[in-house]
């Protein structure tokens, strides 16, 4: 079996190319492909793919690469049944993937879902639909996590952010007034400056839908533990 | 509509600036506009940035495409079918902008929020003063940049650009394949490009990071766009303008904390190759390491004296890089072709030496890694070790021209990944949300490309035999070398 190369030559392609070793590789004349690495190649890729390798396919992916100019032969034809192995495991996969570790969540500002509204309506629900938000996300058990209501007068987007890393979840709602949100915001060494920021964003998770929901708010409420609400009393 | 208008204005931006930088091919600015218009966009802002110019990002878009739109004109003038061309093109980014905004599924973890977070303080506030040094340095603000175009149209992120960058990632690589696969009758051309299309497209992450508000889709684009290039003009088969990579590997080297790292690894086998002008290698390395070392300073100047190894490492290996690429442009120095291989020996040697002196993270993060990519933790399937295998498998056992733009990036991602986890001093952990899972997918589309490339190669022992033969064909090869297509000089190549 014999590979014509003198396309790389035609092209100017050989004589300055530098192999990985550094060294030019010269101009060649056509040479014949060595049988033992047909076979280690086939074996290896064969028996990779053996269940998608069959005579069918190779015949027919032959005639494909028997139609080119320079005859890709074997090793070609064993590479496009590769990838097409590779997408049909791929493909196999993905549902069970999808269904494992993946959630969609649907990006809709606030005023205008109707399911948000019956979720604020119960405050309590609100914080553990988002605590669980968080944990599910990014499996961060150990970190606590706040939240909130669109109520009362609230946090920055980016203040909030920080109390979802540092205050601990309650389930006792507590308004905090401003000197009280600040004393938090020191409590999480965040810079008084961030207070100006007046806009906020958070995600609400709908049990029933699987979505999230995004609200897009100026004002919520702020839920934390027995020992952040001592101290900030 | 009006998200739907900003990405009509990043396409337009993306195809002046590649057509600016001398390329003709419309296939290939249809499918990198987005991508070089947010390279342009991150290297503007950044730049304003650390120059402690406060900015808000609308005028950096508008001014940046009229700028451009001004730079085109007056050297390239448009003809009717450019302006055809761009008005259809601009268009279909509308169209795909308002079907996905429609759809508005979204992927957000808490890197999200931090994400939307320092890109709302950009689009409302402009600077970066607000911003905890930390922050910044974990987080920078290229990607959040980006995001707060969504603040136009009164949202808080641009729903549409991660599904944008992933269909141009998938055209992109469609393009490369393509011209990978010159050589090939049409048939099994087509075939080619389409598998590894569908490899990219059915792969669970890929589709997870098209909707995922995060920076890996970004990320991986920019990294197959630049080296896909340079890897198809230093095997001869395109030949690509020098102005392109120049733009997009910088802003690359801004968009995570350890991309600088990623785009200096990437670049070495360039670096060694004769097919790149010294003048061009000093500028590609010299680029990447201004943007490393501008961006870090500003963090440092933010910290007021608490910035960490982290910075002051990045600040000593971008200096490293500009110094090298002053002494490569002044041709000074050579970087002799045996660099990329010994490069790989060495980060893998120095992580060896780390996993023995104190493995604890390495091993922990081995651990990690095994059961995210074997174990199925990381939701790739078994997708990410049948690439691996395969790309591994066609790059050590065949030869195509130029391969060394692949060998070195994939061979290194493993090492590298190991050596950052040292760096940070916190191992790897088990789930998708682990940070070298998350980045692996960068290489993913490369590795792709890699894969299908080999379909038009030689075994690799055909070059000892050959170099055999070299003694006995001098005569030949130099009557051929003429031949070759020329070496890349960065102004040569904008004026083509």
């Amino acid at each position: 079996m014999h590979k014509d190369t003198s396309r790389f030559r035609d092209r100017g392609l050989i004589p300055g190319e530098s192999g990985f070793g550094g060294r030019k590789a010269p101009a060649s004349s056509t040479t014949a492909y060595g049988c033992p690495y047909r076979v280690l190649y086939s074996s290896a890729l064969l028996s990779t793919y053996g269940a998608v390798e069959s005579s069918t396919a190779m015949a027919s992916l032959r005639r494909v690469g028997s139609r080119t100019h320079h005859s890709p032969s074997r090793f070609s034809c064993l590479m496009l049944i590769a990838l097409v192995a590779s997408v049909v495991v791929n493909v196999v996969q993905f549902p069970a993937i999808e269904e494992e570790g993946t959630r969609w969540y649907r990006a809709t500002p606030a005023h205008e879902s109707t399911e948000l509204v019956e979720i604020t309506a119960d405050q309590t629900r609100t914080a553990r639909h988002l605590y669980q938000f968080d944990v599910e996300l990014d499996a961060l058990t150990e970190d606590p996590v706040l939240v909130v209501s669109p109520e009362s007068p609230l946090l920055s987007r980016y203040r909030i952010h920080i109390a979802v890393e540092r205050i601990e979840i309650s389930d006792r709602p507590m308004e905090l007034s401003d000197d009280e949100l600040a004393y938090l915001m020191e409590r999480a060494d965040v810079q008084g400056e961030d207070a100006q920021l007046g806009k906020y964003l958070i995600a609400v998770e709908d049990y029933e839908t699987g979505y999230v929901y995004e609200l897009m708010h100026d004002e919520m409420r702020v839920f934390v533990d027995e020992a952040t609400l001592e101290a900030v009393r | 509509m009006i998200e739907g208008l900003v990405i009509a204005s990043l396409m337009l931006i993306g195809a002046l600036t590649i057509r600016s930088c001398g390329i003709e091919s419309r296939g290939l600015t249809l499918v990198l506009s987005v991508p070089v218009a947010c390279a342009v966009i991150v290297l503007i802002g950044t730049t304003l940035i650390v120059l402690g110019i406060p900015i808000a990002v609308p005028p950096v878009l508008i001014g940046t495409s009229l700028g451009l739109l001004g730079l085109v004109t007056m050297r390239n003038r448009l003809n009717r079918s450019d302006v055809l061309f761009l008005s259809l093109a601009a268009a279909g980014g509308m169209l795909i902008a308002a079907t996905v905004h429609g759809r508005a599924l979204v992927q957000l973890t808490v890197d999200s929020f931090e994400y939307l977070t320092i890109g709302a303080i950009l689009a409302e506030d402009g600077g970066v003063s607000v911003i905890p040094f930390d922050r910044l340095q974990r987080r920078g603000v290229a990607y959040p940049m980006l995001l707060s175009l969504g603040h136009l149209g009164n949202d808080y992120y641009l729903h549409s650009l991660a599904p944008v960058i992933a269909v141009s990632t998938i055209g992109l690589l469609v393009w490369l394949t393509w011209k990978a696969l010159s050589g090939l009758r049409s048939t099994t051309r087509t075939v080619a490009c389409a598998m590894g299309a569908l490899l990219l497209v059915t792969n669970h992450r890929f589709v997870f990071n098209a909707w995922y508000l995060n920076s890996h889709m970004l990320f991986a684009a920019w990294l197959l766009a630049a080296i896909g290039l340079l890897w198809l003009h230093n095997a001869g088969r395109y030949r690509v303008s020098s102005g392109i990579v120049l733009v997009v590997l910088p802003a690359l080297a801004l968009l995570r904390p350890e991309a600088g790292l990623t785009a200096l690894v990437a670049v070495v086998p360039a670096l060694a190759s004769d097919r790149f002008s010294e003048r061009f290698k000093g500028l590609l390395i010299g680029t990447i390491g201004l943007a490393v070392v501008a961006w870090h300073v500003r963090i440092v100047l933010q910290a007021g004296g608490k910035a960490g190894i982290e910075t002051w490492g990045m600040i000593g290996v971008g200096l490293l890089a500009v110094v090298v690429g002053g002494l490569l442009n002044a041709r000074v120095v050579v970087i002799p072709q045996w660099t990329p291989a010994a490069g790989v020996a060495v980060l893998s040697l120095t992580v060896l030496v780390l996993a023995f002196w104190d493995g604890g993270i390495i091993r922990a993060s081995i651990d990690a890694t095994l059961q995210n990519q074997v174990g199925g933790a990381g939701l790739y399937g078994s997708s990410l070790i049948v690439l691996a295998l395969l790309s591994l498998g066609v790059l050590g056992w065949r030869r195509f021209p130029g391969m060394q733009m692949f060998v070195v990036p994939l061979v290194a991602a493993l090492p590298l990944g190991l050596l950052l986890a040292v760096l940070r001093g916190t191992a790897y952990r088990v789930g998708p949300g682990d940070s070298l899972n998350r980045m692996l997918f960068h290489w993913l589309p490369l590795a792709i490309l890699a894969v299908v490339a080999a379909i038009d190669s030689q075994p690799s022992w055909r070059r000892m035999a050959d170099r055999g033969k070299h003694k006995r064909e001098v005569s030949t090869v130099s009557q051929t070398v003429s031949d070759e297509p020329r070496s890349l000089d960065s102004v040569a190549d904008l004026e083509t």
